[in-house]
Parts: structure tokens; C-alpha cells; sequence
């Protein structure tokens, strides 16, 4: 009986299944020795921005194990579906990466498979909502040049979100806080970390948050054309539970 | 012209607070741009200095969605709303008596600004109302762009009008800072535009398109270089890329859009998706828009439907994404049949049933500009099926793993262990199947361009994001 213990993170992870990979087997579990243990970095320390942009581990990548006939696009896929943190996604990784093995460079062709078809079903869905709250997610100023953002996504998506917002607002300072895990990604003009923020940590506005947000509500609302009125449409695009943290109001 | 807030019937009562003086100008401005259908930001790209603020995605993203159901992607605002044209469809023609304002530049810079930071927007969707005359609605336009371009470092979506009439210098100008321009067509023929809009022309609209075509063209040097390689290129659009290498930006990298407002007047929906294909092919647009004409002017030379034609607008839409996507050709969706769309079927099953002798295609042999072209089968699905078998013959319970719905295709798709008997059926038995699991009666309120023929997720992306 072989159970491989991994310390949370997606390197981790691979760092702890490399030898069942060589060896081209599957080990009978694997745990995470605690719930979610993210690599912390603190914000002080210096990192280099254009390493950190890898859609890959925060500052790990797993290419470095060196497992040939694992292509990029299969790490990522991997990645991807780690972060939907959905159940025994270990193991179901494990398979994946040991079908690459036998399918040098070609497995994710073979989508009709379910080992591959699960991974990248997965790896879609963390990407979309990605893709949703570079949309959805909307900051209030808290101070001078400094905005905080809440989100609840259902998959954990703050590290391939962050990266996008680095690059979007490099000029100012933000703070991203994933309030259904209690994580925030923080950016300070220089580079980006992930740090522990409790989820009732709530910063309070600057002065001229209100005016901002009583203008933006004014054009949401006057942006709409009456006689097409939609609102089951417009709740499918935006999915109730994406609603408290949302500037506007919808639904009216 | 600074800060005109114009209210007629009501002088007293004006708060002074400048915040609602704000909120009541964009009130106005916004609900004066609405009708206009365009809110994409995807299908550009541009360079970035590192550090500032702003950045476009080629998918471009959604922000949120109005009462309408419509995206919202961009600040879409008149700049002002004042108008010395008399157009019978719009709102804002001279002859209406409505509340006037107008931004000025820096105002609307600074909104666009404060909005973006947020990440409420993806940038500013720009048109206005022609005042005094178009150069000068022209200037104003510029003035507002290049604030937030050299003042603000904003590098962020910028969609423009060009205001036709205008000087052409000031419209390269224009389109050397921002990242899509449009004229809007409104009418799809002479006729309709000399009865409703007497102060426009075709002319006068189609000079500056092709003017920005040719610009697009010369100063985006891969797009030139994409044509000169596809065989189909049309010879006479290869201009001389001389100014290329003096060009230190790219024009309109985003290309190219306009409108056409559906059931004013009698044109029916072949001339207007042969319009279509001749503004995708000879005037290289990258969007054309369909808007169902919602009557908003008491004017006899104008219908008055109870409601928007939504549905034909959804199908127009549909055929829409047949030329774009499907490479399908105007002449086929219309061939041997009626020249308006169906109002049961999208138009890629109606041209099937009207092809038996096509089908069924062999999911295992059939190029995938075949597979395009069955009904069901989306971008997606085809890509995938020529994905997956690369590596191995596919059968019927294959396509199901793949995530294709069978629903529609199954009477044209054969596969190993497919129902054979329904396979060839004729079209008329066809017909009446597949009218049974079409959602009956289709409620035009309810459509969305999730049921645009084969919508998926990578689609929804590459395509749709952004640009409702």
C-alpha cells in the first residue's frame, strides 16, 4: 500500500509523485497533509514579475522534474485542474499524467479517454470562471492609489488571475481577497505574493469611492433598452451568486 | 461649451451638487448611445509600455450584463447628443424635443479613467451627435481620445466613431490612437437613407470606410502580409506599404464595424447578408451589427411594430455567423429558396435539408469544412472531432464523449454504431422531427447568443465575448 502525502500546493504535488512517475505506476492515495497550504511569500520579498507570470506554480514550475513526453500544454491542463480543487483531483491527475507517459506528446488528443477527458473538462472550468471575474471582479479605492477587490470564486483561481491583473494595472496597488478562502493576492507596484487575510477583513472606503459607484450604477441602469427588457438573459450571464459582490445592481 | 446641461420645462429645482449634475449628464449621454448595438473589445491587440495602466485582450471581456441582457463591455456614451441632422429613426434628430448634454473632453477622460481602474469597463465606446459640423465633432472626439491616451498613459480598449464628413486627417489621426473605428451604414440601401436619413449619403458613409480600410491595410503590416499569402485576396487591396516602416503605430488594429437597424425598411434578409458579404470581403470589416428596429419617433415614413423583430434579427445573427465562421457564402443560404430567413429552423438547417444529396457525412473521412456544415456541429465540436481522431477512428459513443449534441446532428452525421435508420431520412420527415424538439413556440424574448448555431465555450470566447 503506497500513500503519498504532498504538502497542498500543485508542486508539491508533482514533486511527490516524480518518483511514481518514473517508475510509471500509481500509488493507492494521496493526502494533503493540511487543507490548502499555498507557497506564502511575503510581499517584501523581492521577485522577479516576469517569472511570476507563469500560468504554472507561483514561482515553482514542474517542468523542472524533467519528465519527458510531458508537454506544456499537459502541465497546464494538470495545473489548471488542480486549482478546481474538486474531489481526489490528485489521483485523477496521477492518471493523466501517467497516460502522457505512455502517450509521448500526444495524450491530449485522446479526449474520447476519460482520464484525459475529466483533466481538461476540469482545467476549462477553472479557466472560464478566470475568465468571469476578469470581468466581474470590480474594485473599490481605499485609499491613496490602493483598491481592494472581494471575490468568492468557486474554484481557486487567485493564482492565474492575479498575474492578469499585474499586467492590467501595473500602476496602482491592489489587493484581491478571495473571501471563501481566506487568501489574498497582493500587489505593490512591483511585484505580486499571496498572503493569509481573514475573510471578515474588510478595508473601509476612500472619500471617493461613493461618487465613483453612484455614477457607474447611473450608467448600468441607463444603458439598458426598455423595450428589450431581459432579465432571465441577463441572470444567466451573471449567475446570482456573483451578485454581493458587485458594485451595480441587476435584476431590475 | 464647457459643462452644457440643457433641461427644458425645468429651471428650478436644479441641485447644484456636481455629483448629480455628473450623474444626470451621463444619464443622458449613455441613454442617448444605447440603440447602438457594438460593445465588443476583443480582435485587437496593441503594444504596452510596461508600467502603465491598461491592456486589451484579443477575447475581449464582459463586464457585466444590462437589464437587456446585453454585455457590457465598454463606457459606451455620446459625447454629446446634440445633433444638426434630422434622422427619422434616431433619437436624437434636431426635431425632438429631449434633454441636451454634452461631456467635455477631460470630464469624460477623467470618467472613463475612473471607471476603468475599477475594472468596471474594458475602455470607452466613443459617437456622438454631429454639433456645429463634423470637423469640429471630429476634434472634440480626438481631443477626448488623446487625453486619455498621452495624458492619462491609458492603454486600454478605445472604440471611436469616425463622424462621416469629416476631415480624413482627422480621422487617421483618430485611428492611429485608437484600437477600432466605425461608420455606421443604418439603412442597407440608397433608397431607404435618401427617405430617412436625407442629411447622409452612401457616399458619404462608405468614403471614410474605405478610406479606413486602405489605412488599416497599410499600417498593419501582418494583415497585409495574411493577404498577399490567401489565395482568395482580392489583388486591388494590396496597397503600397511604402509609409510602413515609418508608421511607429499600428491603424485600428481592432479594424473595422458598423450598423444596420433591421425592419425600418423593406430590404429583405438576403440583400442585406449580400451587403454583409460584400462589407466582410471588399471592405474587410471585422463585425457587422444587426439591430431590430425599435420605434422611438412618431414619423409616418417609419413602421410601428408592436415589438423589435428580435427574432429576425436572432437569425440574421445566425447566417451572420455562417459567412464568418462556417464559410458558408450569402448565394447558398438563399439558393432555391425563399429570400427571407426561416422563422422555425436557423438557416444552416434549412440549407442542409434543402442538400440531401450532401448527407450523411462520415465523421471519420469528412474534411472539417464538411463538418462545419452539419447541423449541430458547432466550431468546437468540429475542431475536437479532428482533434481526437488523429488518434483512432471515432464511433457514435465517441462523438457523446466529446461533448457533441447528437440532438440535430444525428440525422446527418454517420459514425460506427450510428442509428442508420435515420440516417437519409427525407427532408420533409426530417423537417418534422427535428420541429418537434425545437423549442416551441421560440420565445424571441429568451434568445441569447448561447443558441447561436453550435455556441460553445471556445467560441464564446474567440468570438462572442465582448461583443454584445
Amino acid at each position: 500500500m503506497q500513500i503519498i502525502r504532498y504538502d497542498g500546493s500543485f508542486y508539491g504535488l508533482i514533486r511527490s509523485l516524480a518518483f511514481c512517475l518514473r517508475q510509471r505506476h500509481l500509488p493507492d492515495a494521496i493526502e494533503r497533509e493540511n487543507a490548502r497550504q499555498p507557497s506564502l511569500i511575503s510581499p517584501d520579498e523581492e521577485q522577479n514579475i516576469t517569472r511570476l507570470d507563469l500560468a504554472g506554480d507561483n514561482i515553482h514550475d514542474p517542468a523542472i522534474f524533467k519528465i519527458p513526453g510531458i508537454t506544456n500544454e499537459t502541465w497546464q491542463n494538470a495545473w489548471h485542474a488542480f486549482l478546481s480543487e474538486a474531489g481526489n483531483i490528485e489521483m485523477n491527475i496521477a492518471r493523466y499524467l501517467l497516460f502522457a507517459l505512455e502517450k509521448p506528446g500526444r495524450v491530449d488528443f485522446h479526449i474520447t479517454d476519460t482520464r484525459v477527458s475529466n483533466i481538461h473538462k476540469l482545467a476549462r472550468r477553472v479557466l472560464s470562471e478566470r475568465h468571469r471575474f476578469m470581468g466581474l471582479l470590480r474594485f473599490r479605492c481605499i485609499g491613496e492609489n490602493l483598491y481592494y477587490a472581494a471575490i468568492r470564486p468557486d474554484n481557486f483561481i487567485l493564482p492565474i488571475l492575479a498575474p492578469f491583473f499585474v499586467e492590467r494595472f501595473a500602476d496602482q496597488r491592489w489587493i484581491i481577497h478571495d473571501r471563501q478562502r481566506g487568501l489574498a493576492a497582493v500587489y505593490n507596484l512591483k511585484t505580486w505574493a499571496m498572503i493569509e487575510r481573514d475573510t471578515a477583513d474588510l478595508p473601509s472606503d476612500s472619500p471617493t469611492e461613493d461618487a465613483a459607484q453612484h455614477l457607474w450604477q447611473c450608467f448600468f441602469d441607463s444603458i439598458a433598452v426598455r423595450e428589450r427588457l431581459n432579465l432571465a438573459l441577463q441572470q444567466k450571464c451573471i449567475p446570482k451568486k456573483y451578485w454581493q459582490d458587485l458594485i451595480e445592481k441587476p435584476g431590475r | 461649451m464647457a459643462n452644457i446641461l440643457i433641461k427644458p420645462d425645468s429651471d428650478s429645482g436644479q441641485t447644484t451638487n456636481s455629483l448629480s449634475i455628473a450623474a444626470n449628464k451621463l444619464r443622458i449621454l449613455a441613454a442617448a448611445a444605447k440603440y447602438d448595438v457594438s460593445c465588443a473589445s476583443s480582435g485587437s491587440s496593441r503594444k504596452k509600455l510596461p508600467g502603465s495602466l491598461g491592456n486589451v485582450v484579443s477575447s475581449g471581456i464582459c463586464h457585466s450584463w444590462a437589464a437587456d441582457g446585453r454585455c457590457i463591455s465598454l463606457l459606451k456614451v455620446l459625447f454629446t447628443n446634440f445633433c444638426i441632422y434630422d434622422c427619422a429613426y434616431c433619437m436624437n434628430r434636431r426635431s425632438n424635443d429631449i434633454e441636451r448634454a454634452a461631456f467635455t473632453p477631460a470630464e469624460l477622460a477623467e470618467l472613463t479613467i475612473s471607471f476603468y481602474r475599477r475594472n468596471y469597463i474594458e475602455g470607452l465606446f466613443l459617437s456622438s451627435g454631429v454639433i456645429k459640423n463634423p470637423d469640429h465633432t471630429m476634434e472634440l472626439l480626438l481631443h477626448c481620445v488623446r487625453l486619455l491616451r498621452e495624458v492619462h498613459g491609458f492603454a486600454g480598449y478605445i472604440h471611436l466613431k469616425a463622424i462621416p464628413g469629416a476631415d480624413p486627417e482627422l480621422i487617421f489621426r483618430a485611428g492611429k490612437l485608437v484600437d477600432r473605428m466605425s461608420v455606421n451604414l443604418e439603412l442597407p440601401s440608397q433608397t431607404s437613407l435618401s427617405l430617412l436619413a436625407p442629411d447622409k449619403s452612401k457616399e458619404n458613409i462608405m468614403m471614410p470606410m474605405k478610406r479606413m480600410r486602405d489605412w488599416h491595410l497599410e499600417y498593419n503590416p501582418q494583415i497585409g502580409e495574411r493577404l498577399r499569402l490567401s489565395s482568395t485576396a482580392d489583388s486591388s487591396l494590396m496597397l503600397s506599404r511604402k509609409n510602413q516602416t515609418q508608421s511607429t503605430a499600428n491603424f485600428i488594429p481592432g479594424g473595422q464595424s458598423t450598423q444596420i437597424i433591421i425592419g425600418a425598411t423593406p430590404e429583405d434578409d438576403r440583400q442585406i447578408l449580400t451587403l454583409s458579404q460584400n462589407l466582410y470581403k471588399k471592405m474587410r470589416l471585422q463585425r457587422v451589427y444587426y439591430s431590430a428596429y425599435t420605434p422611438i419617433n412618431h414619423d409616418s415614413r417609419l413602421p410601428n411594430p408592436e415589438n423589435p423583430p428580435l427574432l429576425r434579427e436572432h437569425r440574421l445573427y445566425q447566417a451572420d455567423w455562417l459567412l464568418r465562421f462556417y464559410h458558408f457564402s450569402a448565394e447558398e443560404l438563399f439558393e432555391n429558396g425563399p429570400p427571407n430567413l426561416d422563422s422555425d429552423f436557423d438557416p444552416k438547417i434549412m440549407w442542409a435539408l434543402r442538400h440531401p444529396e450532401l448527407f450523411p457525412v462520415d465523421v471519420n473521412r469528412a474534411s472539417i469544412e464538411t463538418l462545419l456544415r452539419v447541423p449541430g456541429l458547432g466550431v468546437v465540436s468540429a475542431r475536437r472531432i479532428v482533434q481526437a481522431r488523429r488518434v483512432g477512428a471515432l464511433k457514435h459513443d465517441d462523438l457523446v464523449k466529446l461533448g457533441v449534441v447528437m440532438k440535430r446532428a444525428r440525422y446527418f452525421l454517420h459514425a460506427p454504431g450510428s442509428e442508420n435508420s435515420i440516417l437519409g431520412l427525407d427532408p420533409a420527415i426530417i423537417r418534422q422531427r427535428l420541429l418537434a424538439i425545437e423549442p416551441q413556440p421560440l420565445k424571441a424574448k429568451q434568445l441569447s447568443f448561447f443558441d447561436l448555431p453550435g455556441f460553445q465555450l471556445d467560441v464564446f470566447k474567440d468570438a462572442v465575448m465582448g461583443q454584445f
